[in-house]
């Protein structure tokens, strides 16, 4: 395995296991630009000959990117069908690496469980298309003569196949699928045309080339096989499944191959074009719900009944809602500064969640609020739904909350604690009760957990009166909860409004932006070789005022994005 | 379902149409392959099991004090229900891990495949090698018509490794492209082992075979392209069409099958921690009596998972309250739930034993249930002393009674690995690599 050392190297707290020593987000080491730095300097070679392209390969679709795909290529019924099944899929369709299941697509492998689920999908698929008056005739542009008419099925395979491998098919690939099509149609218990379409439909939605997004570039052009540029086909690809999570539809097939993407231009064109599209937005609230784990409060988290008895699925559901209306807010609506995500003063409630924070009930089923400020609570990082995926059933974790903030919010790496260390915290004593800050001070005092969890604990403390379900609460085991807290780089904050407010101004908070969207536009942890075309995006980002829009159009414009190494 | 039970015309199937649901494992009255008859004539079948419970147990009180046969231990004793089950079950005491890197509970991993792990980053890493379920599969392969199977009960795994360690029991290879998932919801697995042999209508069956002729033959023109990496991911791709299409295109097996399972072990709300194992190991029953599989790997509860066992009464999570102390009552939790697994274990030792099987003696006579956790202790990761079950008569080759053997050496778990797969594998001379690799088999849980 390559290790990827982006992220460490944006930070310095220590790679490979080493101890953490050093302090978190010193300014001077936040930069992992390689030479060069951002470009349009005069006299700098331009980014694209600074950058090692990250390497050539093949992804499979993400379960979102899988649906809207079925979705675009065969309309609702069948989008539907994919959705429900993915949604139950068995094993899950996805699997994480890295925290994205967009790198899990591009480096793990399919089970034989998964294959035949995937077999099993694309048949219920055709079906659903079959059922539908009319739907399967109209992917026929022709009139079949009967169940051997072989030209019209290699028709069929042509027109659809083009559309769902994003290419136009070869010769074999054509005489094969129309093949599959003919056997089944001319079959003597069959006889149907129809039926024919049905099992090439079927083959098709299970193909290699459906199900894994091909990106390995035009090696035969390349001077350099370790710097191939995407075909126009596969660069126009990419951009859609990163920005609109799903295949490009015919009408932009058909212009990438009539005009190409071959000219910076076209290509920050093209981006512009699919931002503004209404799909970007599901696919950048999808980027919010896996990074935030947002999605993960309706599955992953549950709580004491006794001592919670207001946490239910559709609160758990509410939580994550409104995080992504808050962000729609700030990224669509307003088109605004994304930074407002970590600390804006204003959220969106329903009635249970106005019970959470103390709010009175809305009128609506949704209203835009403001936040009390006697909370301390602050966009993302004061919502229940960080507060209570960051607990556990019972209980805060300031550890979690810490490491989330810096793991996820400024992509660092925490090494493992070191081997045999008593992981264990002063036990409850009657006589003498503490709080969970206090009980957690012997992480600080035992220099072989301090190293560590000074980079977590004293960030999660800010949060402590955020209790398990995202309630506001001032004491903790019936003591007086003591929320104020330094961290070497951060500096000294009580609150997440007040954490929000220094993240909001630290360069690193912003760089941990453009990384995660970018780890998963590609499916890959950033690698050092790439370092020159983040800066640019970097820089751009800031320029525009922290817009995310603007970063989406960055990305899929960068030459980082259209540039491949030799396939992994 | 009821689509399914339209088939009556396929008389193999009528223990399903009988509503059986009984563990009845019927003789095998046909081989399916010539392979088949092979085994047969070499004696019985010998099935595998890897059963994984995460964040140790208390050693204490999970080591026998007395050793050798008649052993008894206060955490175990669950399995001392039934004395005639309980002599299939052997405990192994004072086995460290020889692994060098340590990263708190990947290393544990290891007891199941007998490499270190590939280390990536903070608590991210992959399997170094293949566990020992795909090990046994692979030499198997073409017996039965599954390869093997991946197996799940509780969904929430840990919330803070990263990699494919901690989030799979079983590894057909080293790497990130080697795990493999394993399957949460009883009733794809049902669908999975016994749905293709009740197809739509006659023709579908070969139909089917043909389309994935025509995806395996755009898979193979794919990974003509690519590089290492992806063509190992392909290559797997391609294993499993070629498994798919000997599934689609196998003869019913001669055996009862059971009623479908009802459980799906939904992914949101209180997880249905009972009901799905005592249906996975229905499933692990049947697909045995079947003889549709013999290499299977079960994660009860995965290591560091965030597992709330509210089937016993417990709202905390049981890794980090539990096995890391942090409730008052941790020692009594700990032992509700380590002897809920022994509880649920010895249920399914119950079932083999009961069930006949077509080559001869019980299921439990003919299998091997590993048993281990990733760690022996909680609080520390502790690799020394993990705790391990053997538990079968593995073909008549394994001691029973079973016996505690405590080893005074710190022997390597792997050794005990490499007993299990020369009971299948005469030949094997190894299993594992690198420093926690063994070529000395453990004789001590093995018939002299």
């Amino acid at each position: 395995m390559q290790r990827f050392l982006g992220a460490l190297l944006a930070l310095s707290v220590g790679a490979g296991g080493a101890a953490c020593t050093g302090d978190v987000g010193d300014p001077e080491t936040d930069d992992p630009s390689g030479p060069g730095g951002p470009s349009g300097t005069s006299g700098e070679p331009p980014i694209e000959e600074l950058i090692e392209p990250a390497p050539a390969g093949v992804r499979k679709l993400t379960g979102p990117q899988y649906v809207n795909s079925v979705r675009v290529l065969l309309g609702a019924a069948a989008g539907a069908e994919a959705a429900s099944r993915v949604a139950v899929a068995d094993p899950p369709f996805d699997a994480p690496l890295d925290a994205f299941d967009a790198i899990g697509a591009a480096h793990l492998s399919l089970t034989p469980a998964a294959v035949e689920q995937l077999e099993g999908f694309a048949r219920s698929i055709a079906t659903v298309v079959k059922n539908e008056p009319g739907k399967l005739q109209s992917l026929v542009p022709c009139a079949p003569t009967g169940p051997n008419d072989a030209a019209c099925h290699r028709q069929f395979v042509e027109r659809f196949g083009r559309l769902a491998f994003r290419r136009p098919l070869t010769d074999e690939e054509v005489t094969a699928y129309a093949g599959v099509a003919q056997a089944a149609a001319t079959h003597a218990e069959i006889q149907s045309f129809d039926e024919g379409t049905y099992y090439a439909l079927s083959a098709l939605l299970q193909a290699p080339d459906f199900l894994y997004i091909v990106e390995l570039g035009d090696a035969g052009g390349a001077e350099d096989p370790a710097r191939r540029r995407l075909t126009s086909l596969e660069l126009g690809t990419r951009m859609s499944f990163f920005v609109l999570q799903q295949t490009p539809d015919a009408a932009t097939l058909d212009r990438i191959e009539a005009d190409g993407l071959d000219t910076p231009e076209k290509v920050r064109a093209l981006a512009e074009e699919l931002v503004a599209r209404p799909e970007a937005r599901p696919a950048l609230a999808n980027h919010f719900a896996e990074v935030y784990r947002l999605r993960e409060l309706r599955t992953d988290v549950s709580k004491d009944p006794a001592k919670f008895p207001q946490w239910n699925h559709d609160l758990a559901v509410s939580m994550e809602e409104e995080m992504l209306r808050l962000i729609e807010d700030v990224v669509w609506t307003r088109n605004g500064d994304a930074r407002d995500i970590f600390d804006a003063d204003y959220t969106y409630v329903n009635e249970a969640l106005a019970s959470i924070y103390a709010l009175p009930a809305p009128d609506s089923a949704w209203e835009k609020v403001q936040l009390p400020a006697s909370q301390g609570r602050g966009g993302f990082l004061g919502s229940a739904a960080f507060a209570a995926r960051l607990s556990s059933g019972t209980r805060t974790s300031p550890t979690r909350r810490g490491l989330f903030v810096q793991t996820s919010l400024l992509c660092g790496d925490i090494p493992p604690p070191p081997p045999g260390v008593i992981t264990k915290l002063p036990e409850d004593d009657p006589g003498k009760p503490m709080t969970l800050k206090e009980k957690l001070a012997a992480h600080q005092q035992d220099p072989t957990c301090a190293n560590c969890h000074k980079l977590m604990d004293p960030i999660g403390f800010a949060f402590e009166k955020i209790d398990p379900i995202g309630a506001f609460r001032t004491t903790d085991n019936g003591q007086a909860i003591d929320s104020s807290t330094s961290v070497d780089g951060l500096g000294e904050f009580d609150s997440p409004a007040t954490l929000g407010a220094i993240l909001r101004e630290l360069p690193r908070a912003q760089r941990c932006t453009i990384q995660q969207l970018y780890r998963q536009s590609m499916g890959h942890l950033e690698k050092p070789g790439e370092g020159p075309a983040i800066d640019q995006i970097e820089e751009a980002y800031a320029a525009s005022g922290y817009n995310l829009q603007t970063l989406i159009v960055d990305i899929a414009s960068s030459p980082a994005f259209s540039l491949v190494g030799e396939p992994k | 379902m009821s689509k399914r039970f339209l088939l009556d015309r396929r008389t193999v199937l009528r223990g399903m149409l009988a509503g059986a649901g009984v563990a009845v494992g019927l003789p095998t009255l046909e081989a399916m392959f010539a392979s088949d008859r092979a085994a047969y004539a070499a004696g019985p079948k010998v099935r595998y099991l890897a059963w994984f419970f995460g964040n140790g147990v208390l050693p204490d009180e999970w080591d026998p004090t007395m050793e050798g046969p008649g052993w008894t231990s206060p955490l175990t004793q669950a399995l001392d229900l039934d004395p005639e089950v309980k002599k299939y079950v052997s405990i192994l005491t004072g086995f460290n891990s020889k692994i060098n890197q340590k990263i708190s509970h990947h290393e544990g991993m290891s007891i199941f495949n007998g490499y270190p792990f590939e280390y990536e980053s903070g608590l991210s890493s992959y399997a170094g090698g293949p566990t020992l379920d795909q090990v046994i599969a692979d030499k198997l392969a073409g017996q039965t018509t599954v390869h093997s199977l991946q197996l799940g009960v509780s969904r929430k795994l840990s919330y803070m490794d990263g990699g494919t360690t901690m989030h799979n029991l079983s590894h057909k290879s080293a790497g990130q492209a080697g795990a493999l998932s394993p399957q949460f919801n009883p009733q794809s697995v049902f669908n999975s082992l016994f749905g293709n042999f009740m197809p739509e209508f006659d023709a579908d069956g070969p139909l089917r075979v043909s389309v994935l002729d025509a995806v395996s033959e755009s898979t193979k023109r794919l990974e003509k392209r690519l590089g290492k990496l992806d063509k190992e991911r392909l290559d797997a791709h391609l294993t499993a069409i070629s498994q798919l299409q000997t599934k689609i295109a196998a003869a019913p097996p001669s055996c009862t099958v059971p009623d479908p399972t009802e459980e799906t072990n939904p992914e949101s709300g209180a997880e249905h921690i009972d009901q799905t194992i005592d249906a996975m190991h229905e499933l692990i029953v049947y697909a045995w009596s079947c003889d549709l599989t013999r290499a299977v790997s079960l994660m009860v509860h995965g290591g560091a998972a965030a597992t709330a066992f509210t089937n016993i009464g417990h709202s905390e999570e049981h890794h980090m309250d539990n096995s890391h102390q942090q409730l008052p009552n941790w020692k009594e939790n700990m032992r509700d739930v380590v002897g809920w697994h022994m509880g649920k274990l010895q249920k399914l030792l119950a079932r083999l034993h009961e069930t006949q099987d077509g080559s001869g003696g019980n299921l439990l006579d003919n299998s091997m249930v590993f048993v281990a956790s990733d760690c022996s202790v909680g609080m520390t990761h502790s690799v020394d002393d993990q705790p391990m079950l053997v538990c079968g008569g593995g073909g008549g080759q394994l001691l029973t009674p079973g016996t505690h053997y405590h080893s005074t050496t710190g022997e390597n778990p792997t050794d005990v690995l490499l007993t299990m797969l020369q009971c299948i594998d005469p030949a094997a001379t190894s299993v594992g690599g690198a420093e926690t690799a063994s070529s000395t088999p453990c004789t001590n849980i093995k018939k002299g």
